[in-house]
C-alpha cells in the first residue's frame, strides 16, 4: 500500500508539475484568475521566500520617476508567471493603492520586465515603490520609453489577476 | 533650351532636398519634446492628493474605534509617504512644484514624516491615540495646500499641451508650406517640359517640312541633269549636243552648290564651324564681288553698283571667305528677286564696324515674311522658295556665320519696293607691325609671312606632268567619271574595283603610280583597310600617297583617314580645281610651287 501510495503521488507531480508550496510567511503578492498552480483555495499566495528561489535579473534604466538610470533586481514577470502557471492573455494588476492596469501576457516574453524587489541595492518598500515594481528596461528599446508602458509600469502590486 | 531643362531638374533636385531636410527637422522637433521618461504628471499629483485624504479618513476612523487597526493605518501612511517622495525624485514633478512656488508646502509636507515617526523604534510607528491625534494636526493644514498643488499642476500641463499643440501645428503648417512649394515647382517644371515638347514638336514638323523642300529642291535639278543628258544621248548634231550637255553641267553644280549648304548648315548647327583668323584685302574682296555679279545683273537687265564710301577701310583681320559667302548670298538673292532696276552694295565703316548695304529694288516682302526670314528650318512660303530656287538655306547660313564674327544682318523691306540688307561686322585690325612692315623685314626675320590675299583660286590648269593614278571605287560609274577627268588632264589612269584588286595591282604596277584615289566606303575590305594592307606591303621610302575619295565628309572620318595611312582627302563629285589644288598639296604637279603667286 505504501508502495502505490508513492507511485500515486509521483503520479501526481509528474501531472501537476512541480505542486507550488503553502506560503511561510507573509504574502507578497496574490495571484488570482487563469493559473494552474495554486495553493491558497483559488489563489497563488507567493511569499518573499518562494521569490528568493527564482533567479535574480537586473535592470539597469532610466526612468521618469527617478533622475539618472537606476538598478532595479528582481525575478523576472516570465518567471513568476511560469511558476503559477499563467495561461491566460492579460494581466490585470492592483496596486496597494487600488492603482489598476491591464498588462498583455506577452509582454513578459516581448520586453523581458522584471518585478523588482530591490533598487541600487535596497529593497523596495512600500514607502517607496515596494514590495513588487513592475520594471521595464525602458532603455532597451524606443517604443518603451513611450506613457503607454509607464502606466503599465505599476509600483507597490498586490494583486496580479490572470485572464 | 537644354539649359534650361538641366537648370529645372536642377532645382527640382534641390527642391526634394530641402524637403528631406525639413522633414528630419521636424522629426528632430518632435522627438525633442517626446523626452525619455514622460509620465502623466497630473495622475501623480492626482494621487498625492487622494493618499492624503484616504490617510487622513483612516486617521479621523482610528480616532473613533475602540481598538486601532494598525496594520490599515501603517499602508495608508506609507503609501502617501511613497506618493510624497516621489515630488523629490521625479525631475517632472519636481518641475512643476519648483516653478509654481510650491517649495514652502513640499517643505512641510516632507517634514511631516520625521514628525510622525519621532520616537519610533526601526520605523515601526506605534499607532496609538496619541500619535493618530498628532498626525492629523500635522496633515490636516497640509489638505487645501496639497489640493492648490494639483490645481497647479493642472494648468500647468495645460499649458505644456498648448504649447506642444502649438508646435505640432507649427510642423504641420511648414510641411504645408514645404508641400506647397512644391506642388507650384511640379507645376513650373510640367509646363517647361510641356514647353520644351512643344518646341521638340515644332522643331521636328518644321525638319520634316524642310526635308520635304530638301527632297523637292534637290530632284528639280537632278531632273535638270538627266533630261538634258537622255537627250544628248540622242542628239547627233554636235553643237546641241553641247548645249544640253551645258545645261546638264548648270543644274549639277546648282545641286552641287545646294549641298554645299546643307553641309554648311550642319556643319554650324553642330559648332563644327570654325573661322579662320587672318588679315585680308576688303578691297580685292568688294572687287570679286563686283566681277562675279556684274555679268549676272547685266544678263538680268539690272543696273549694278558698288559703292565704296569715304573711310572704308583696305584691311581687315578675319575670315575673307566667309565674308565673301554672306555678301555673295545677299546679292545673289537681291539679283534673284529684282526684275527691274538696280541692285546696290553699299560699303562704309565707322571706327568700331564694317558695315555692308546690300539695297534692290525687288519685289520686297511683308513684314510676317520678314519675321521668320532668318528663322531655322522657317521657309516663310514654300512656294517662293519653288518659285525663286535656292535652298532657303543662305539667309539662316549668313546671319549665323555673322553672328560667328560677333556682327548682325539686319533687313529692312517694303513689298514691291524692295529690301535693304545690312551687315555689321566689328572691325578687327592686324597687330600694326604686320603686312607691308613685316613683308619687308621677312628675309631678315626668317618669317615667312604669306600675304593674305584672297587665293586667286586655281581655276587656271596649272601645268602637271603626266601622272599614272590608281583609282579605287565599287561603283563603276565612279571609276568612268574620275578616270574621264584624269584623263581629261593627261593623266594615266589604273582602275581598281575593290581592295583586293587594288593591292594586287600596287604588288604589280607598284614604283609606276604615283598617287592612289580610295574610296572609303567599299565591300570586301573597307578603304581604310585596303590602305593599311597597302602600306603593309610597302617598301620602306616608297611611300606612295594615297588620297581618300567620298562624298562622306564628316570630320571624323577625316581624321580616321589619317590615322589608317592616308594623305589627304577629296570629296565627291570631284571638280577640276580641288584636284589641280591636290596635286599641288601633294607636289605632285610639276613647278606648280615656284610658279604660285603671290
Amino acid at each position: 500500500m505504501r508502495v502505490s501510495l508513492s507511485i500515486y503521488f509521483v503520479l501526481f507531480l509528474a501531472v501537476a508539475g512541480s505542486a507550488l508550496d503553502a506560503p511561510k510567511g507573509p504574502a507578497v503578492v496574490t495571484f488570482k484568475g487563469l493559473i494552474t498552480q495554486k495553493n491558497k483555495a483559488d489563489t497563488a499566495v507567493l511569499d518573499a521566500a518562494m521569490l528568493d528561489r527564482l533567479k535574480t535579473y537586473t535592470v539597469k534604466t532610466v526612468t521618469p520617476w527617478y533622475t539618472g538610470a537606476q538598478k532595479f533586481e528582481g525575478p523576472s514577470l516570465q518567471d513568476v508567471l511560469k511558476l503559477v502557471g499563467a495561461t491566460g492573455k492579460t494581466l490585470k494588476i492592483v496596486a496597494l493603492n487600488d492603482y489598476a492596469i491591464e498588462v498583455p501576457l506577452e509582454d513578459a516574453a516581448l520586453y523581458s520586465p522584471i518585478l523588482a524587489r530591490r533598487i541600487n541595492g535596497v529593497a523596495l518598500t512600500p514607502r517607496d515603490k515596494g514590495p513588487l515594481f513592475l520594471v521595464y528596461p525602458y532603455d532597451s528599446k524606443p517604443e518603451l520609453s513611450t506613457e503607454k508602458f509607464y502606466a503599465r509600469s505599476a509600483w507597490q502590486i498586490a494583486v496580479i489577476e490572470v485572464l | 533650351m537644354k539649359n534650361v531643362l538641366g537648370l529645372g531638374i536642377l532645382v527640382l533636385i534641390l527642391s526634394f532636398g530641402s524637403v528631406i531636410w525639413v522633414e528630419v527637422r521636424q522629426l528632430r522637433a518632435v522627438q525633442a519634446y517626446l523626452p525619455v521618461g514622460t509620465d502623466n504628471v497630473l495622475w501623480s499629483y492626482a494621487q498625492l492628493n487622494f493618499e492624503a485624504l484616504k490617510l487622513n479618513r483612516v486617521l479621523l476612523l482610528a480616532l473613533d474605534a475602540s481598538t486601532i487597526d494598525t496594520d490599515t493605518v501603517s499602508l495608508r501612511y506609507n503609501i502617501f509617504a511613497s506618493r510624497s517622495q516621489l515630488l523629490l525624485q521625479s525631475p517632472q514633478l519636481k518641475r512643476i512644484w519648483e516653478d509654481g512656488g510650491f517649495a514652502p508646502v513640499v517643505e512641510r509636507l516632507e517634514a511631516f514624516f520625521p514628525e510622525v515617526e519621532a520616537g519610533s523604534v526601526n520605523g515601526e510607528i506605534n499607532w496609538n491615540r496619541e500619535k493618530v491625534k498628532h498626525a492629523l494636526s500635522v496633515l490636516d493644514p497640509l489638505l487645501p495646500d496639497l489640493a492648490r498643488l494639483l490645481l497647479a499642476s493642472n494648468i500647468r500641463s495645460m499649458a505644456d499641451e498648448d504649447a506642444r499643440n502649438q508646435k505640432l501645428v507649427g510642423i504641420a503648417n511648414e510641411s504645408l508650406f514645404v508641400g506647397f512649394l512644391q506642388l507650384i515647382l511640379a507645376i513650373a517644371f510640367a509646363t517647361l517640359l510641356y514647353r520644351q515638347l512643344r518646341v521638340a514638336r515644332a522643331a521636328s514638323q518644321a525638319k520634316g517640312q524642310f526635308l520635304a523642300n530638301m527632297s523637292h529642291e534637290i530632284r528639280t535639278p537632278l531632273n535638270g541633269v538627266l533630261g538634258p543628258l537622255d537627250l544628248a544621248l540622242e542628239e547627233t548634231d554636235n553643237s546641241k549636243r553641247s548645249d544640253l550637255i551645258r545645261i546638264a553641267q548648270r543644274s549639277a553644280r546648282h545641286l552641287m552648290a545646294l549641298l554645299t549648304d546643307i553641309l554648311d548648315l550642319s556643319k554650324l548647327e553642330s559648332g563644327q564651324m570654325t573661322l579662320e583668323v587672318a588679315g585680308f584685302d576688303l578691297n580685292v574682296l568688294v572687287s570679286d564681288l563686283e566681277l562675279m555679279f556684274r555679268q549676272e545683273a547685266l544678263a538680268r537687265g539690272l543696273v549694278f553698283l558698288v559703292v565704296r564710301e569715304e573711310g572704308f577701310p583696305a584691311r581687315q583681320l578675319g575670315d575673307s571667305l566667309r565674308l565673301r559667302q554672306i555678301l555673295a548670298n545677299l546679292l545673289n538673292n537681291a539679283l534673284k528677286f529684282t526684275k527691274n532696276g538696280s541692285v546696290t552694295l553699299t560699303c562704309s565703316a565707322d571706327p568700331e564696324n564694317l558695315r555692308f548695304l546690300v539695297a534692290d529694288t525687288g519685289v520686297g516682302m511683308s513684314p510676317e515674311t520678314v519675321k521668320t526670314l532668318f528663322r531655322r528650318f522657317g521657309q516663310a512660303d514654300a512656294s517662293v522658295t519653288r518659285r525663286y530656287g535656292g535652298s532657303g538655306l543662305g539667309l539662316e547660313i549668313s546671319r549665323t556665320l555673322a553672328q560667328l564674327m560677333e556682327g548682325t544682318i539686319e533687313v529692312e523691306s517694303l513689298e514691291n519696293r524692295g529690301s535693304t540688307f545690312t551687315v555689321t561686322i566689328p572691325r578687327k585690325l592686324e597687330s600694326t607691325s604686320e603686312a607691308p612692315l613685316q613683308a619687308l623685314l621677312a628675309p631678315a626675320l626668317e618669317v615667312v609671312e604669306v600675304p593674305v590675299v584672297p587665293l586667286p583660286v586655281a581655276t587656271q590648269t596649272i601645268g602637271s606632268r603626266p601622272l599614272t593614278v590608281l583609282a579605287v571605287d565599287d561603283v563603276a560609274i565612279n571609276l568612268l567619271v574620275v578616270s574621264s577627268l584624269l584623263k581629261l588632264l593627261g593623266h594615266r589612269v589604273l582602275t581598281a574595283s575593290s581592295g583586293p584588286i587594288a593591292l594586287e595591282v600596287m604588288a604589280k604596277e607598284g614604283p609606276a603610280v604615283d598617287v592612289v584615289f580610295m574610296d572609303l566606303h567599299m565591300p570586301e575590305w573597307s578603304g581604310l583597310e585596303t590602305t593599311q594592307k597597302i602600306r603593309a606591303q610597302e617598301k620602306p621610302g616608297h611611300r606612295i600617297p594615297i588620297v581618300a575619295l567620298t562624298a562622306d565628309v564628316l570630320t571624323e572620318s577625316r581624321e580616321a583617314c589619317v590615322v589608317a595611312g592616308m594623305d589627304d582627302f577629296l570629296s565627291k563629285p570631284i571638280q577640276k580645281p580641288a584636284l589641280e589644288q591636290l596635286f599641288q598639296r601633294l607636289k605632285l604637279a610639276s613647278g606648280a610651287a615656284a610658279d604660285r603667286k603671290t
